[in-house]
């Protein structure tokens, strides 16, 4: 019996004969051109890897804490051309929060996810501040619940402590220094009232607020706030107030629905039935010599409201391109006895700022100044700045949330295990 | 030339024909054979440094790059012995020519182990190794390949037999 073994040897003689040098010589120089090509992968690899996870790691490590500058500090102050919104994991995170009010003049105040926020005139940056007191309340939409000065160098907001004691808290954004108005003492019998509203005198000296119980008496009473005072005398206000009004000499005024009242402090100075304006809004702005009030409204007809309170009648400051559907206007301020600045919302299209000609004034027609963000509420802005252009800066650099971390990293991951399978599959193909 | 290519070349002038001796049983065809060696010769100048065993790489890239590049090509099973078969008066060589004509119609696979196991003699747990399979595949692979050989060359079963 053949064993199979010897003739599988016998099979195997009948090979062709080995050509040694040339063979060999052969593939010496491809088998090391083969390798020449490893090297360049595994370095390439290895340096996309570093890139890859050393980018990541920056991003991940190197993210704000903080919502950085977005121009240069010396910049001189005006309004930025865009009111962003703040995203809701940087609201949801207190670490982003700043007690720290010594911040300098601001370009705009609101409230996003029911927190204040200050937009800096001279960098762009974002805050979300840390008021002592601040509260939201519930209940309806009460006007300007964090207000900035026309000149941009102090806000006030409604505080409501835990004893139940509630007022107007201002504070000078040079130096932080924080000024309270107490209008409801602590402990006080009956249903808590809160502060509504609070507004600022064109010049921004005199501040108008005014309290309530808004679900069960509505609006109780108003005041005003002298320059410098921390006191304050007040007066009452009709359930169905609306919005409150100041103007620079100790005017106080308060809108209804359909109605406007001025008074002084010695005496009644106009009350007036506006029996054009439908659905006032919570916003009104006076004119800086006290005789004009602009009114906030939501009509179809692309202007805003003006009520003459020498001549007993309103008009209407018109402007184009804002009366495709439903847009609401709210004044802003005005800019001199000229022009008002108004937040005009187009229900389609987003809202703009717009410098509108007072009436009688049709100098130069309107002008976008700026676009607000969806997400920005309460809007105030550092009126006295606009008599300047307003300035592109950039977006504020909002850290990045955790499911965009996650995603960045899977990313990352995802490439690193691309760039090392490519660099095996290219090992492991055969020489050429 | 550089002493590492030196080395190679030694290498390849003492080994190179116990080596196509391997391939053309694995391929049973001269070119293919030529062909095989070459490729597991670049691989080997290729990783040169790394070798401590140059001949036990090669040979592994042998059994492995065979199989694999029957997959890829999918070479037909059918072989091209016709053609290479030098002249010959045969007669002594029946038992050797059906051997060689059974195994061109065995898959690569069942070819390349029963060289490991009959030729190279590995055992089942070093062939399995060297092709990356387990224990149980090659044993059963074998089985496989014998029957075969019984049924397309009953000639054999003498040869087979005591391995079967």
């Amino acid at each position: 019996m053949t064993d199979l073994r010897e003739e599988l040897t016998r099979i195997a003689e009948r090979a062709p004969s080995p050509r040694p040098y040339d063979a060999a010589h052969d593939a010496w120089r491809r088998g090391r051109r083969a390798r020449r090509r490893d090297r360049a992968v595994v370095l390439g690899v290895v340096a996309a890897v570093l890139v890859v996870v050393g980018g990541t790691a920056s991003l991940l490590v190197t993210a704000p804490t903080r919502i950085a500058p977005a121009a240069p500090v010396d910049a001189p102050a005006a309004v930025p051309t865009d009111l962003r919104a703040v995203p809701d994991h940087v609201l949801a995170d207190p670490a982003f929060r700043t007690s720290d009010l010594a911040i300098g003049v601001q370009a705009a105040a609101f409230t996003s996810g029911g927190l204040p926020v200050a937009v800096s005139a001279t960098d762009g940056s974002y805050r979300i501040l840390d008021l002592p007191g601040w509260n939201a309340p519930g209940g309806a939409s009460p006007s300007h619940r964090v207000a900035l000065s026309p000149d941009g160098r102090q806000l006030a907001w409604a505080y409501l402590d835990p004893d139940g004691e509630t007022g107007v808290r201002t504070v000078t954004l040079e130096d932080g220094t924080v000024r309270e108005i107490p209008v409801v003492p602590a402990n006080e019998p009956g249903p808590q009232q809160e502060v509504l509203a609070v507004t600022w005198s064109p010049d921004s000296g005199w501040l108008v607020w005014a309290s309530g119980v808004i679900e069960t008496e509505g609006w109780v009473s108003h005041g005003r706030v002298a320059p410098g005072s921390s006191s304050t005398r007040p007066w009452p206000a009709r359930p169905d107030t609306t919005a409150v009004l100041a103007g620079d000499d100790a005017v106080r005024g308060l809108l209804h629905p359909g109605h406007i009242s001025v008074n002084d402090d010695e005496a009644r100075i106009a009350g007036f039935t506006i029996q054009r304006v439908l659905e006032p809004t919570p916003v009104a702005a006076m004119s800086p010599d006290g005789t004009r009030v602009a009114v906030g409204s939501t009509t179809p007809n692309g202007a805003v409201d003006v009520v003459d309170l020498n001549r007993m009648r309103v008009r209407l400051a018109y402007f184009g391109g804002y009366d495709e559907g439903q847009t609401t206007y709210a004044p802003l301020g005005w800019l001199g006895a000229d022009t008002i600045a108004v937040a005009a919302d187009v229900a389609s299209r987003g809202t703009d700022i717009v410098l509108v000609p007072a009436p009688g004034n049709r100098r130069d027609g309107e002008a976008v100044v700026a676009r607000v963000e969806d997400g920005v509420a309460d809007l105030t802005v550092a009126v006295d700045l606009l008599d300047r252009p307003t300035v592109d800066r950039p977006g504020p650099d909002w850290p990045w949330s955790e499911e965009r971390q996650r995603l960045v990293l899977a990313g990352a991951g995802l490439l690193v295990l691309l760039a090392v399978a490519a660099a095996v599959v290219v090992r492991r193909r055969p020489a050429r | 030339m550089d002493a590492r290519e030196a080395e190679f070349n030694d290498f390849v002038a003492s080994r190179s024909g116990a080596l196509l001796r391997t391939a053309y049983l694995l391929t049973g065809d001269h070119h293919h054979a030529e062909d095989l060696l070459q490729v597991a010769l670049v691989e080997a100048a290729r990783r040169w440094e790394k070798l401590d065993e140059p001949e036990a790489y090669v040979r592994r890239v042998l059994y492995t790059r065979n199989i694999s590049r029957w997959r890829k090509r999918h070479l037909d099973e059918v072989s091209l012995l016709d053609h290479d078969r030098p002249a010959s008066s045969a007669a002594d060589h029946d038992l050797r020519l059906t051997l060689e004509q059974a195994l061109a119609r065995l898959t690569v696979k069942q070819r390349t182990i029963l060289v490991l196991r009959y030729f190279e003699d590995l055992t089942e747990e070093q062939t399995g190794r060297a092709l990356g399979i387990s224990r149980g595949t090659v044993k059963s692979v074998t089985r496989q390949a014998f029957e075969r050989l019984r049924t397309r060359a009953p000639e054999l079963a003498d040869l087979i037999g005591a391995h079967a």
